[in-house]
């Protein structure tokens, strides 16, 4: 569905899914020709989204309350559904209302394949569902940017091809300055990567993340599974999409192997999470560092011990002993909160919108642009109604 | 104020909020006296929460009885659109379809849409529809000579007695409207 290709971008439709189905010569009538064409659209993407949801034509029909034929029907472009259907539909596969009337973005490459009937897995519906969570994202940024109450940062992007794991982490330092980190821990991934002009949902559907960049507005979500360190890095990943861009997928070209592609997002992501200087500073003038002081890394850097495993290696302060026997042994969670004071460390969790967006949401609300309800929909679980100021209803004219 | 009452669009809409309460109140064959003449509208989606509701509100099963009231499919790319941009803007808890969908249908037949529910009329308000609540309505009554103001009153107490929120009380309805404008 909404995919990768070999070169990486993509407006993302298998040859399979972009068949183009005629119109029934009984719907030739000038409003049905125009309308037939979009609904066409419709049912195709009623199609891609049944697939995400794991359902058939028949089992998707029992749901919504409409028989198998229907469905065929609708996907086909050759049925309309009216509004109450819409709602059913949309409920049975878990999607908003407007999912299936908009049109799919571009969609950066991402690490889980396509789901077609053809390749119908559960990798591929975990990524279709992934998809769906994007749009829909990208769907609610570019509403409240169309009200005017959120201005889309720059997006910030590599002025040089990237081709290589090393210009890989020399981007993420130059991410680090563009955005007046140093070599200091990032507090708020969220924070941060909405400073490089990419909004970041945290969302409950399973997977890791995908990211989309539509004209000028770039989103990614990040899924709740996991522990956070994954989180984070998960996070970092989709950042080094945006940021790498089509330089990294024209450079690395057709012959690019997706875990070469991988690799490199994943040094990036590596490098902006813990630099590899704050590596060797740590170990100062010891030959390697000690498995405490990196456990305080992993800590004060919120990183998963074994991306703090690999940094050390890549820093040249760990030896291949230790890296194989720290390897097998997690710290605990008390040795790692023990390494930070007891601090609590709230990301990717606490925190699940954007704070530009979240103010944006806000002032939607008083406004007047968006109801109580709908604000707390857009919050995604960071607020509820009863955290809303109650004054808003005062002075309505009858 | 009064002019512009004069010259408000005869098409009207009705969300499930009014219908239920005047169902419940046992009511709705009196708003389907008032209405005749009226061209009066709601909508499919509308109806559907009055027949969820009418599973422990027997009486809601009537509303969609009559003649009285036309019923919107919403079923044109045009009008679904339109309902999914409302439901981006109202919520999508199925109180809030019905909304959307009634705005929706305002939005695109120029229509006054009648909802109890502020938090709703405020925003559908920013986008520039024509939006009222009962209280509006009843008074509309009164001024066409359809309905008394003690009477228009005791419908007022009749509706908050089955949990409608309105801004006054029937003992209240003339001041109030007097105040507001609408008498």
């Amino acid at each position: 569905m909404l995919a990768n290709n070999a070169t990486g971008l993509t407006v993302g439709r298998s040859a399979h899914e972009a068949v183009w189905l005629p119109l029934p010569s009984a719907m030739c009538d000038y409003r049905t020709m125009s309308d037939g064409v979009e609904w066409t659209d419709v049912g195709e993407r009623m199609r891609e989204g049944r697939l995400a949801a794991g359902l058939t034509q028949e089992e998707l029909g029992a749901k919504a309350g409409l028989d198998r034929t229907m469905i065929a029907k609708i996907e086909s472009g050759n049925r309309r559904i009216d509004a109450m259907e819409l709602i059913r539909l949309s409920s049975a596969l878990q999607v908003p209302v407007d999912f299936l009337l908009r049109s799919s973005p571009l969609v950066l490459p991402r690490r889980a394949s396509v789901v077609t009937e053809d390749t119908d897995t559960e990798v591929a519906r975990e990524s279709g569902r992934l998809d769906v969570a994007l749009v829909a994202w990208l769907h609610e940024v570019q509403q409240l940017v169309e009200l005017g109450v959120l201005q889309p940062m720059p997006l910030l992007k590599a002025v040089e091809p990237v081709d290589s794991q090393t210009a890989a982490r020399e981007l993420a330092l130059w991410v680090r300055e563009q955005l007046g980190l140093g070599r200091k821990a990032i507090d708020s991934l969220v924070e941060l990567c909405e400073r490089a002009g990419q909004y970041v949902l945290v969302t409950d559907v399973p997977g890791e993340g995908a990211s989309v960049v539509d004209s000028d507005v770039a989103v990614a979500v990040v899924s709740l599974q996991g522990d956070p360190g994954r989180r984070r890095a998960t996070a970092a990943h989709e950042l080094g999409h945006l940021v790498i861009g089509d330089e990294y997928s024209s450079d690395l070209g057709v012959h690019a192997s997706r875990a070469a592609r991988e690799a490199l997002l994943d040094a990036f992501a590596a490098e902006l999470l813990l630099p590899s200087q704050v590596l060797t500073e740590e170990r100062g003038t010891s030959e390697a560092i000690s498995r405490d002081q990196l456990i305080g890394l992993a800590a004060r850097y919120r990183t998963s011990w074994s991306l703090a495993i690999r940094q050390a290696a890549h820093a040249g302060v760990l030896g291949g002993q230790a890296r194989r026997d720290w390897g097998g042994s997690t710290p605990t969670r008390s040795e790692f909160m023990e390494a930070v004071g007891w601090a609590p460390q709230p990301d990717l969790e606490a925190i699940r919108v954007p704070p530009r967006y979240a103010h944006a949401v806000m002032e939607a609300w008083r406004r007047g642009a968006l109801t109580a309800t709908r604000a707390v929909e857009l919050m995604h679980g960071q607020i509820s109604a009863a955290d809303l100021p109650t004054d808003a209803e005062a002075d309505v004219e009858p | 104020m009064t002019e512009q009452l004069a010259v408000a669009n005869p098409v009207w809409v009705l969300d499930a909020m009014c219908l239920i309460h005047f169902g419940r109140a046992e009511r709705l064959d009196v708003l389907r006296d008032l209405l005749v003449g009226k061209e009066c509208w709601t909508t499919q989606v509308v109806l559907e929460e009055l027949h969820q509701g009418a599973v422990t509100h027997p009486e809601l099963t009537d509303v969609d009885t009559g003649d009285w009231l036309k019923v919107a499919q919403l079923d044109t790319l045009e009008e679904i659109r339109l309902f999914a941009l409302w439901v981006s803007r109202i919520g999508s808890g199925e109180r809030d379809r019905g909304e959307a969908s009634v705005f929706a249908f305002a939005e695109l037949r120029s229509a006054t849409a009648i909802t109890d529910d502020q938090e709703a009329v405020r925003v559908a308000r920013t986008y520039g529809l024509d939006v009222h609540g009962s209280i509006w309505l009843l008074a509309g009554f009164c001024r066409d000579g359809k309905v008394t103001e003690p009477a228009a009153g005791n419908l007022v107490d009749a509706l908050r007695a089955t949990g409608l929120r309105l801004p006054c009380t029937g003992a209240e309805f003339s001041s109030y409207a007097r105040q507001h404008g609408l008498l």
